[in-house]
């Protein structure tokens, strides 16, 4: 296990120093830099820009621009943030809370509504209620997100919607919130989270029911189920006990897979709602060509991804004796 | 184990959407109580003036840190008399005019308790001027020879020569800095110490918190020199996109939005029962700019742009009017040239060319263009009167006006393609290859009418006359108009340098005037100034009947 989870651990190092590399170039490859925009609307002369730049290193050819972040990137320092002035990992250590909140709250949406929904309709494939879900399924499966968020919003939120029941934006009552109690917080916090997290996780939940619906009916047909139903049991002690934790094992993997959906998910979600996350603050990021900034987040979520396929492959393990001697 | 009932987590549910959070007591009254919640798309990345480049940064800074004195309710470059005290009290000319000496005001004082004195206004002219900082406005501090302490509240500028500018210049680019506290930090390192983002300013708010990505809170100092803010906090949220922050505005999350873009979102803010728009004089005003170099190579005439007929023609082929009228509604204005609405040189009747089609005509064909494969698009010699407008993406304004803009010059027969660049992509065209036929861009204008110098003469060839525009007689008044002290000489010599730039049509000015803010309409004295919209904010106030539970927070 120990061997296992070292070789996961150093190919991981390997994807992220990858990543790291072609996210550099690629960025630093894209017309303009932090500067560009400076001429538009303002009186930034050329030599208040050029100076600008030599200050932050960006006037030296694009090979030692490269092993400068490198090395730096080896000692963990992701450098400065040209928009902001402070440090990367500072900045994005800022961010990373209320995106992670937001993935995690939109993953146990996402999981526990499509697996109940995909384990019932295969637990009942052919049936009108299966193909009602399935319509419904498919739907919002093909709902963009930022539209189903805006959507969500005209029919709950506060002032905007039809019902008048959630807060629009943001991730806590502004100029409130500070004098609340810590109940007070926590209710504000989580009052908050629904509206974004549910459009997150209602079109996550859509594809998962697909996966889940698929490998309820390949277990179903299976021989031990039979087995099962011959020996007299419950036909609900059937489909939870033993077709439902069997069918979960490719979920497993999916839910290894969701990590990087879910993150550029994130972006759109925490655009509509002014989520404060990682997502907004990388495309402001990349607008301003902050070059550290987006590499930096592009090596914080691949360490995300590896990291979370590393936990899917451990669960997969740990549920599947199958798969425990292969390494 | 217990099984959880079926109803508990619709209970649960239930409460949280029903809930609002257990509010604490609500203390404040009085007249000082309200909260202002502003927002806007950027955020700044520091709060020290000094590297202030964009209007949201400097917003957030000018209530942080006031200047010495500033321009008046008619704001103009020229003189001292229009000024109105800030730090300094008083202010006096020597007999040769190069020396102005400031008398600071005894009450200013810094938010840990400390007097500002003349000390930190020489430093502050020291970091301005430096080189390592290269703050923005250094350059137009080039006239100062030098800023020293005669006592701890007295300080004299002394200028390398007279002009009408001079007090203008002392007091308007630099916003005072604390000695005490900065003095010891490496100036290369200034602008990512801590106190970069955590600052000790001298203004009517302070600094309370800063919530990386969503928010910015100030509290009033109640001790201010100038008098007890009307507001007791200050909020400045950052948002994303303008349709997100409207329905924040909407949904009573934020009180005031500037500027509302797009007819669509002004009028769902008229459709809000508790807000209110208003329309505000704005510094900025967008233009069409050809580029008078071959895209292909710099070194050439453009090979249309480079014929001053042409542009003429072009400029009469559109009609300003109807672009504005349809993508601002009545709050725009056609913009007499280059300068905005409300600026003291602006005049209506600066000359300029008239929409006429039919001498656009007239003039293309005596050009020797002709619709000759009947087309719909004039050729000459072979080649189609076509060219392209490179735009950012990011203006919603700028891509609809250019929108109008194709579909007028299309019935002149002229094929304008347009590209739209993604913000970067567009100002690496623009101001950094300078590889293109026109853009549509915008400038902002301060109250001094050298804005015009930089985008429209030759001294603005590096900076911001990126089509490589130039007129030596237009060049030569210039210098004229900044020198000539007599006000209403002036202004008639900077109209005729707008007028002669008209006449060389090097842009078409499309749009400028007049910007829509969404407010809530709780708040009172409410006023937007022409040079800096964010001057006024401290002096909102929310009467006591109308205070709503984010302005009745008690206080720290």
């Amino acid at each position: 296990m120990v061997r296992f989870v070292a070789r996961r651990l150093l190919q991981g190092v390997a994807v992220v120093f990858l990543v790291a590399t072609l996210a550099f170039i690629l960025f630093r490859l894209a017309p303009g830099d932090p500067f560009t925009r400076m001429g538009d609307a303002s009186s930034a002369s050329q030599e208040f820009k050029a100076q600008a730049r030599r200050n932050l290193g960006l006037d030296q050819p694009l090979h030692t621009q490269y092993f400068r972040y490198i090395a730096n990137l080896a000692r963990g320092d992701l450098g400065m943030s040209f928009s902001e002035q402070r440090p990367v990992l500072r900045a994005i250590a800022d961010r990373v809370p209320a995106t992670v909140v937001l993935a995690a709250a939109a993953l146990l949406i996402d999981f526990l509504l499509g697996i109940f929904i995909g384990a019932a309709q295969g637990s009942r494939a052919g049936s009108k209620a299966d193909d009602l879900l399935s319509v419904l399924t498919l739907t919002l499966y093909s709902v963009p997100v930022f539209w189903l968020g805006l959507m969500l919003m005209l029919v709950f939120a506060h002032n905007v919607g039809l019902l008048d029941l959630l807060p629009a934006t943001g991730s806590k009552t502004t100029g409130v919130y500070e004098y609340l109690t810590p109940l007070g917080q926590l209710t504000d916090r989580i009052r908050h989270l629904i509206l974004p997290a549910v459009a997150l996780g209602l079109v996550g939940a859509a594809g998962t029911a697909r996966y889940q619906r698929a490998a309820m009916l390949d277990v179903i047909r299976q021989d031990f189920i039979r087995t099962a139903r011959a020996k007299g049991l419950r036909e609900r002690s059937v489909l939870l006990g033993h077709a439902l934790r069997n069918s979960l094992l490719p979920i497993i993997t999916l839910f290894g897979l969701s990590f990087p959906i879910l993150l550029s998910g994130t972006v759109l979600v925490e655009t509509v709602f002014a989520w404060p996350g990682l997502g907004k603050f990388v495309v402001d990021a990349i607008f301003a060509r902050d070059y550290n900034v987006v590499t930096g987040a592009v090596i914080i979520s691949a360490c995300m991804v590896v990291l979370g396929n590393l936990l899917a492959d451990l669960l997969y393990r740990a549920v599947d004796p199958r798969v425990r001697g292969v390494v | 184990m217990k099984r959880i009932s079926s109803l508990t987590i619709p209970a649960v549910l239930a409460a949280l959407v029903g809930s609002e959070g257990c509010a604490p007591d609500l203390s404040c009254e009085g007249d000082w109580c309200g909260t202002l919640v502003m927002v806007s798309p950027a955020e700044p990345p520091t709060l020290l003036p000094i590297f202030a480049q964009f209007d949201i940064h400097i917003a957030l800074a000018a209530q942080l840190f006031w200047r010495l004195a500033d321009v008046g309710p008619n704001p103009t470059s020229r003189g001292h008399e229009s000024f109105v005290p800030g730090l300094a009290e008083q202010w006096e000319f020597s007999d040769d005019s190069l020396t102005v000496v400031f008398r600071l005001n005894p009450a200013a004082r810094w938010h840990d308790g400390a007097p500002v004195t003349a000390r930190d206004v020489a430093f502050t002219f020291d970091v301005y001027r430096d080189t390592i900082i290269n703050a923005l406005p250094r350059s137009r501090l080039d006239r100062i020879v030098s800023v020293t302490e005669r006592d701890p509240a007295t300080v004299a500028f002394q200028f390398s020569e007279r002009y009408p500018e001079q007090f203008f210049d002392a007091v308007y680019h630099m916003r005072i800095l604390p000695h005490h506290l900065l003095d010891t930090i490496p100036r290369a390192g200034l602008r990512n110490h801590p106190v970069a983002r955590n600052p000790v300013g001298n203004g009517p708010f302070r600094l309370r918190r800063w919530d990386a990505g969503e928010a910015i809170e100030l509290l009033a100092d109640s001790t201010f020199f100038a008098g007890r803010p009307s507001v007791r906090r200050l909020l400045w949220q950052f948002s994303s996109d303008v349709p997100t922050m409207v329905t924040q505005l909407a949904a009573g999350e934020v009180d005031v939005l500037y500027p509302v873009t797009g007819l669509e979102n002004i009028d769902r803010i008229r459709g809000e029962p508790d807000l209110r728009t208003v329309d505000v004089q704005s510094n900025a005003y967008a233009y069409v700019a050809f580029n008078f170099r071959d895209p292909a190579d710099l070194d050439r005439p453009h090979p249309l742009f480079a014929d001053r007929r042409l542009r003429r023609a072009l400029t009469m082929a559109v009609d300003r009017a109807v672009i504005v009228r349809s993508v601002m509604g009545d709050a725009g204005v056609v913009p007499v040239g280059p300068v905005t609405a409300g600026h003291w040189i602006w005049d209506d009747d600066i000359e300029q060319l008239p929409y006429d089609p039919d001498r656009a005509r007239t003039l293309l064909s005596e050009l020797g263009w002709s619709d000759s494969d009947a087309d719909g698009v004039l050729d000459r010699d072979g080649q189609p009167l076509s060219f392209e407008l490179l735009i950012s993406s990011t203006s919603v304004l700028r891509v609809r006006s250019a929108v109008f803009l194709q579909e007028q010059l299309k019935q002149a027969g002229i094929d304008m393609t347009i590209q739209t660049l993604e913000p970067n992509a567009w100002g690496s065209r623009v101001f950094g290859s300078r590889r293109f036929d026109s853009y549509f861009g915008s400038w902002l204008q301060d109250p001094s009418p050298g804005s015009v110098t930089e985008s429209w003469t030759a001294a603005g060839i590096d900076a911001g006359n990126v089509g490589g525009y130039t007129n030596s007689e237009i060049d030569r008044l210039v210098q004229s108009a900044r020198s000539e002290f007599d006000p209403a000489v002036a202004k008639e010599m900077w109209k005729a340098v707008i007028g002669l730039i008209n006449g060389d049509a090097p842009a078409i000015w499309i749009y400028g005037g007049v910007v829509t803010v969404g407010i809530h309409d709780r708040f009172e004295n409410v006023s937007f100034p022409w040079d800096e919209w964010w001057k006024n904010l401290w002096m909102f106030r929310v009467a006591a009947s109308r205070l709503i539970d984010r302005d009745l927070m008690p206080a720290y």
